[in-house]
């Protein structure tokens, strides 16, 4: 596993790529208190919208607010949304689908047709709802994520599940007196899981641009919280001060291409099907 | 054999299954007893029932579309059919064990060699996990698997074949069961590691005076291995008698075909003989006999009416009419 993800290394240097961008973003998200030269809220009226120059390196917004230090500090909300959200509906979805397929028969029937109630709406609408119901905030926003983005995880995890049962270990773990809970836990989901690693992986990029878009459109977190999408769609009024919008937007784009990076590499190393030339 | 207790009797045993072409009768009224210690030989061709039998005893016919519908399978005084799924966990594995014919895929490719067998022994003997760890790895050392320590902590996909059925054995024996069923465990296996594997049972039958029900296809394995030998055809047992005595004189028609049809080194090279014919297709009901069709001594009354089985003396029984009387 060590030696195949060193030539992964070697070989995929989009993987390498996206390895790198994701740890700079994690590590300034950590340590955002030493790296950011300003406070992120405090504001000055008297700096109003700077271009970038070397005491604002990406200038300035309408409140005066450093907007190096806004981004770095957006980053511990964009990145813990989109973890957290892929983290939670992914533990959920993999359960469910297990369950549903391991089981089979009427269980799985329901089970599946209540997933795809949900998957039935458009996923951003949905959202929204959800949040424009419960009330926006943080945790709000990633609940809503979270129903949104589990069905999905679920539907392919029973896929995965369908033909793992039919393996003989299984048989021969219930030929040994395994229990049905036990043969779930310790034959299916392990082997099974793999693929939803891979996607949630993949998943982690897309989660940051629902939550980013979800706060653009003013749900999510709230004013002065330095997050990128809020802090995009408050740069959109003055699009001719790109910095404002541009380098936030920046900061999603890099970040979610490099989560799919990450993403399609491991996707190359565990299915070896689907790996492509490089 | 018949002075030691008998430990496992079916009686009657009937297995239905429901097909998109109807019903099938996978087993028909199987009636076999086993004794302990004894080592039971199952032949027939595929499909002949003989995996599904064993299945029925471990209470694994899976449902839908199998379905026990009859007889009764009596374990130490106790009717396997009737009890709970959570009764038969504790049974399976600890009481009744069972290896597969694929050593390939049967066992859990991402968890280690000898936690699989520790897992048996924490399941059902209670270990602890460090003690049932050290067990595993005495075991693995019984079953012949040099340098069971290092061994222990390797995946399946490190092992060979033999070695990964060998693995399998120890799982199936960690817990010491009265009953083996071995359900081809050698199909998979080159012959000099099939030969090896025939030997590890046969020990492991003596050292742990373990019950094994032997099912297989091949002829040769049976003579050498077991003490007893069943002949299914069409989910009945056609003939029932130890083994030498069977290869020796075998006395229904289907297994004189069988035995016809091994190449022998000691006869002149000629054409190998064959049974007419192949084996009906399960859902077509055949009246009488159901080896009538392809059986070269059929009579009229072969066709009309089913064979009565036979008791040749005390321990050999045949379905057929040439012996009634």
């Amino acid at each position: 596993m060590l030696r195949s993800l060193k030539k992964l290394f070697k070989s995929n240097y989009l993987f390498t790529l996206g390895v790198i961008i994701c740890i700079f973003w994690i590590l300034m998200a950590i340590l955002a208190p030493v790296v950011a030269p300003y406070n992120p809220i405090e504001q000055g009226i008297s700096s109003r919208l700077e271009a970038p120059s070397a005491a604002h390196i990406f200038g300035t917004d309408n409140f005066g607010r450093d907007i190096f230090s806004r981004v770095i500090y957006g980053g511990r909300y964009s990145l813990l949304a989109g973890c957290l959200t892929v983290i939670i509906a992914g533990i959920i979805g993999t359960f469910y689908g297990a369950i549903a397929g391991y089981v089979g028969g009427k269980t799985d029937n329901i089970m599946m047709r209540f997933s795809e109630m949900i998957l039935s709406f458009p996923s951003l609408i949905l959202a929204m709802i959800i949040n424009a119901v419960l009330g926006s905030n943080l945790f709000n926003t990633m609940f809503a994520l979270v129903i949104v983005a589990w069905p999905t995880y679920a539907r392919l995890m029973r896929s995965v599940v369908l033909s793992v049962k039919e393996n003989e270990y299984v048989s021969a773990a219930q030929a040994l007196g395994a229990s049905k809970t036990r043969i779930l836990l310790k034959e299916i989901i392990p082997n099974s899981v793999q693929s939803v690693l891979i996607m949630a992986t993949t998943d982690i990029g897309n989660q940051i641009l629902m939550f980013s878009t979800l706060s653009f459109l003013g749900l999510g977190s709230a004013p002065p919280t330095p997050e990128w999408g809020m802090m995009v769609s408050e740069g959109v009024e003055y699009f001719n001060k790109f910095w404002v919008a541009g380098f936030p937007g920046l900061a999603i784009f890099t970040m979610a291409v490099g989560a799919n990076f990450i993403g399609d590499g491991l996707r190359d190393l565990l299915d070896p099907k689907l790996r492509k030339q490089f | 054999m018949g002075k030691t207790e008998t430990i496992l009797k079916v009686k009657d045993l009937c297995v239905e299954f429901n097909t998109v072409e109807g019903k099938v009768n996978a087993i028909n009224n199987l009636t076999y007893s086993l004794h302990k210690g004894e080592k039971l030989g199952i032949v027939g061709e595929s499909g002949s029932g003989k995996s599904v039998s064993s299945l029925g005893v471990m209470g694994l016919i899976p449902n839908p579309p199998g379905k026990i519908v009859g007889g009764e399978i009596i374990y130490k005084g106790e009717n396997l059919i009737d009890k709970t799924e959570k009764e038969m966990e504790k049974i399976r594995g600890n009481e009744i064990s069972m290896i597969f014919q694929e050593p390939m895929t049967s066992l859990n490719p991402i968890i280690k060699c000898g936690q699989q067998i520790a897992e048996s022994l924490i399941l059902h003997r209670g270990m602890k996990k460090k003690e049932a760890m050290e067990e595993a790895i005495r075991i693995m050392q019984l079953v012949g698997i040099a340098n069971p320590k290092a061994r222990a902590h390797e995946y399946p996909h490190q092992m060979s074949g033999g070695m990964r059925q060998r693995v399998m054995i120890a799982i199936a024996l960690a817990c010491h069961p009265d009953i083996l069923i071995a359900d081809e465990p050698t199909t998979a296996l080159d012959v000099t590691i099939q030969a090896q594997i025939l030997d590890l049972i046969r020990k492991m039958n003596k050292e742990l005076d373990t019950s094994v029900i032997f099912i297989t296809h091949d002829l040769g394995v049976v003579s050498e291995l077991c003490d007893t030998v069943i002949v299914m055809y069409t989910g009945r047992i056609v003939e029932k008698a130890p083994a030498k005595e069977l290869f020796k004189d075998p006395k229904h028609p289907y297994t004189k075909g069988l035995l016809s049809a091994i190449p022998r080194i000691t006869k002149e090279r000629a054409a190998l003989s064959t049974i007419e014919g192949s084996v009906p297709n399960p859902t077509e009901k055949i009246s009488g006999c159901s080896f009538s069709p392809r059986c070269p001594y059929a009579t009229d009354r072969c066709k009309n009416e089913e064979p009565p089985v036979v008791k040749l003396d005390e321990s050999r029984r045949v379905k057929c009419f040439q012996y009634v009387d």
